[in-house]
């Protein structure tokens, strides 16, 4: 167990933790960790459409707010090269995994 | 290497801090909802009541007792009166290094939630409670300075490998934390009556895979049945009636081997001037009764009868050893 720095709002995790597409991307994000990836390599692991995936990471319309987006939080950042906009996590983002696996009992139990 | 009064003088510094940024806290409060503005009339505590527009009512005559605890206002015949309260926030040189950033954030959020209480004690934005918020509970339980105190218990115990710990309101990260010292060949046993709180420790020490047991208990009720080389009380007794600490440390005592420790760690409150401020933020938690004095829980120990060594260690620390 790591000694955390940084705080999180825990209505942020619990919102994260209702979010099946959020947490997924998240956890990929982590497991691919520092590298990046770009959008649509995200979609293909995580099993969704590109437009629901940007949606979570970034906002889109009304459907995904952009409040919530996972770019906005800070939990993820987004790099454009040559063109090409790529994803990774940031390292508050990954403090926020290590707080949704250890709670991952807890929340299915008692939220 | 690290001594034990040099551990416990840290965290008598960061509990310092904490105090002074608690008033702070408070004087920012009292402006920010017109409390002062109301107050300079010297009005009494029903004028407050109802010119303040709070519709937690009971947690502002609170906050009203609050102030009157740390002196910023006096009462006289009935009416409340400003008496020109002064404090100086002193930051040591020598205390510089010595603060930790970590339960400066946890503490922040705490008092963004006073405003959500003033609402409603219930409002979903107060995080206090210890099954339903176990979560923000755990953050402030893994916080630099939280595994400073961890590590002050450690040491003032002498703890190693192959001994035993009973850890009473244990929380969700020491038992991972004292697992890992005791090893193996030892065994440590955490007591904490928030089963939601548990599951985290739980799933922590699953993870790590190490040799904790965890019982979901009000402590009030505990009858260890094992011996234990150390048993740990830290920052428990402010959820205890002073009857029942007694009942508590008396039972605690009784499952020490002889020569074994008792490490007590709690903001002692006559050691820290000003501490209502910061027990005003805590008793956001509703069992929160408020910090002990350190000289009762001594006469507490002392007229249980126990052969034991009180020995008080910096202003947070109690070390009572049972006599062999």
């Amino acid at each position: 167990m790591a000694v955390r720095t940084m705080i999180i709002d825990p209505q942020v995790l619990r919102s994260l933790h209702r979010s099946e597409l959020r947490k997924r991307i998240l956890l990929y994000l982590n497991e691919i960790y520092p590298s990046a990836t770009y959008l649509s390599e995200i979609a293909r692991v995580v099993g969704s459409d590109p437009s629901n995936v940007r949606g979570a990471l970034v906002g889109l319309g009304n459907r995904y707010n952009g409040e919530s987006s996972l770019v906005y939080l800070g939990l993820v950042e987004e790099i454009t090269n040559g063109g090409f906009k790529y994803y990774r996590l940031t390292e508050y983002g990954k403090q926020v995994v290590e707080y949704l696996r250890e709670y991952y009992r807890y929340y299915r139990k008692f939220m | 290497m690290d001594t034990v009064e040099r551990l416990v003088s840290v965290v008598d510094s960061n509990i310092e801090q904490m105090v002074r940024m608690a008033i702070l806290h408070i004087i920012q409060l009292g402006t920010k909802h017109g409390i002062f503005k109301v107050l300079s009339r010297e009005p009494t505590y029903q004028e407050v009541l109802d010119s303040v527009g709070l519709p937690n009512r009971r947690l502002l005559l609170e906050f009203l007792n609050t102030l009157k605890a740390i002196g910023i206002i006096e009462e006289k015949e009935g009416r409340l009166k400003l008496n020109g309260f002064s404090c100086t926030l002193k930051v040591p040189q020598e205390h510089y290094d010595s603060l930790l950033p970590g339960w400066v954030s946890t503490l922040e959020e705490i008092y963004r939630m006073v405003d959500y209480a003033f609402i409603t004690p219930t409002h979903p934005h107060v995080l206090m409670d210890f099954d339903k918020d176990a979560d923000f509970w755990d953050i402030r339980m893994t916080t630099d300075f939280a595994d400073l105190y961890r590590k002050t218990i450690s040491v003032a115990a002498g703890l190693g490998q192959g001994m035993s710990v009973l850890d009473l309101g244990c929380g969700s990260a020491a038992p991972s934390y004292f697992g890992r010292i005791v090893g193996y060949d030892g065994f440590y046993t955490g007591v904490d009556y928030s089963s939601a709180i548990l599951e985290i420790a739980k799933s922590r020490a699953e993870t790590d895979n190490l040799p904790v047991e965890l019982k979901e208990l009000d402590v009030r009720l505990i009858r260890p049945v094992n011996e234990y080389d150390v048993a740990v009380v830290s920052y428990l007794l402010e959820y205890l009636k002073p009857d029942d600490y007694g009942r508590v440390l008396k039972r605690t005592l009784e499952t020490l081997k002889p020569g074994g420790r008792l490490i007590i760690l709690e903001p002692f409150r006559e050691e820290f001037k000003h501490i209502e401020a910061l027990e005003f933020f805590e008793k956001l938690n509703k069992d929160f009764v408020g910090f002990p004095r350190r000289n009762d829980v001594i006469r507490t120990i002392e007229g249980n009868g126990f052969d034991v060594s009180i020995e008080p260690l910096g202003r947070s620390l109690l070390r009572v050893t049972l006599m062999p």
